[in-house]
């Protein structure tokens, strides 16, 4: 028994950000600078009161309406997201609920950033593998933007919101994809480098040094990613017995499309290997390799037989690598 | 560190950091280039991966502050030689 890829669904905020809008009257920067430096050309960006839970229950909403599933088939709910609701009831209780999933449900969240998919994938296959579960909604959500100061537009210009549904089932019948092995690792020693440093219970009452928004030390994790992504799937492919040429395709947390770029180049992969998409939604942290997912299922992209790695990297220091083998489009 | 090596290390970093070749030199530090900000960190850590092979640690990617710099994490890793 193993675990497959049912179905993906995706829900982005309707507001559009562009570069104009995000820079205007901020010296020094222009559209054609956050262009250039990270090639994101606009943003969606959640309204006031809206969450990234709704923007999962949208998602989740989509996959059920496209699969005609029974919702009460799930028996595991697993909701991947740093934007939670309330510090407590974790928010997957919450979108149990508001989702009219089985009580018998269990559900649960997951505190991970980009390394999320990958992460989610890992534990769900175990689960699944295990018995423990046969149905798993895996729901990836974040409203980074509400974390980011526009006045610091070398972090705000890099994230947008949005979430994304993944169906995971013990079941091979219908699959989309079947899912192998995952690795995951940290280094806790970098959570310094990609942190809100306050609002949480180590300084509830945010002050100038320690502010309630996104701090980021891009070339520590341009400099953690660069070793770490190599090293993994190493890692992974070594013990999946595969070799990095066999790999059709390498799905990248989307960070920007410059980073996957100059990752891949850095890596010395084939960029034809490597898809850089979400130039206009922008990192929304662990649900950029679902949406990716599901535009390369709108576009055929995803053909039976094709080799997948997929690799997340992250505030943490966190990452997961998962391999997988697509079994037919859709 | 020889002066062909030196060129080199001075064209990889004029076109990560789209700048003039002109404008660096063995001596030139982060704040006499605009483009030396932190997006250009990152830039400069993936070059040094992608045409050297070098790994930066984490805590070591922000003192890439100038060439000499830079020129000392090449050594240090056996690149320049």
């Amino acid at each position: 028994m193993t675990a497959y890829i049912h179905a993906v669904a995706m829900a982005l905020p309707e507001r559009v950000q562009s570069n104009s809008e995000l820079c205007a009257g901020v010296p020094g920067w222009s559209d054609e600078k956050i262009v250039a430096k990270t090639g994101i050309i606009s943003r969606r960006i959640s309204a006031p009161d809206e969450t990234a839970s709704d923007l999962a229950v949208q998602a989740a909403e989509k996959l059920f309406a496209a699969t005609g599933m029974d919702r009460n088939s799930i028996d595991a709910l697993m909701y991947c997201s740093q934007s939670p609701d309330y510090f407590l009831p974790a928010t997957s209780c919450l979108i149990q609920d508001r989702l009219q999933l089985p009580t018998l449900c269990a559900a649960f969240d997951i505190n991970q950033g980009c390394s999320g998919f990958p992460y989610s994938l890992w534990l769900a296959r175990a689960l699944l593998h295990s018995g423990s579960a046969r149905k798993i909604l895996l729901l990836t959500s974040e409203t980074y933007s509400k974390y980011c100061d526009n006045a610091d537009l070398g972090t705000a210009s890099l994230f947008g919101d949005g979430g994304a549904a993944t169906l995971l089932s013990s079941d091979p019948e219908g699959a989309l994809a079947e899912v192998g092995l995952s690795f995951c690792g940290t280094d806790g020693s970098g959570g310094k480098h990609l942190l809100i440093p306050g609002g949480c219970s180590r300084q509830a009452v945010p002050s100038e040094t320690a502010p309630r928004r996104l701090i980021m030390n891009g070339a520590a994790v341009a400099s953690f990613a660069a070793g770490t992504v190599k090293n993994g799937i190493d890692r992974l492919l070594t013990a999946a017995g595969k070799d990095w040429s066999e790999i059709d395709r390498f799905l990248f947390h989307q960070a920007n499309p410059g980073f996957v770029r100059r990752l891949t180049a850095a890596l010395h992969l084939p960029p034809e290997k490597v898809p850089v998409d979400l130039a206009d939604v922008g990192n929304t942290g662990s649900a950029t390799i679902p949406m990716m997912l599901r535009r390369q299922l709108d576009r055929g992209e995803l053909t039976p037989g094709l080799k997948c790695v997929m690799a997340g990297f992250g505030t943490g220091f966190s990452w997961g690598m998962t391999y997988a083998e697509w079994l037919r489009g859709e | 560190m020889n002066a062909g090596a030196t060129n080199d290390l001075l064209n990889h970093l004029a076109e990560c950091l789209i700048v003039d070749r002109k404008r660096l030199s063995a001596e030139t530090a982060a704040g006499d280039i605009e483009a030396w900000d932190s997006m250009g960190l990152v830039e400069i850590v993936f070059m040094l991966q992608r045409e050297y092979g070098v790994s930066v640690p984490p805590e070591n990617a922000g003192k890439l502050n100038s060439v000499p710099a830079i020129i000392e994490v090449l050594t240090a890793a056996g690149k320049l030689a």
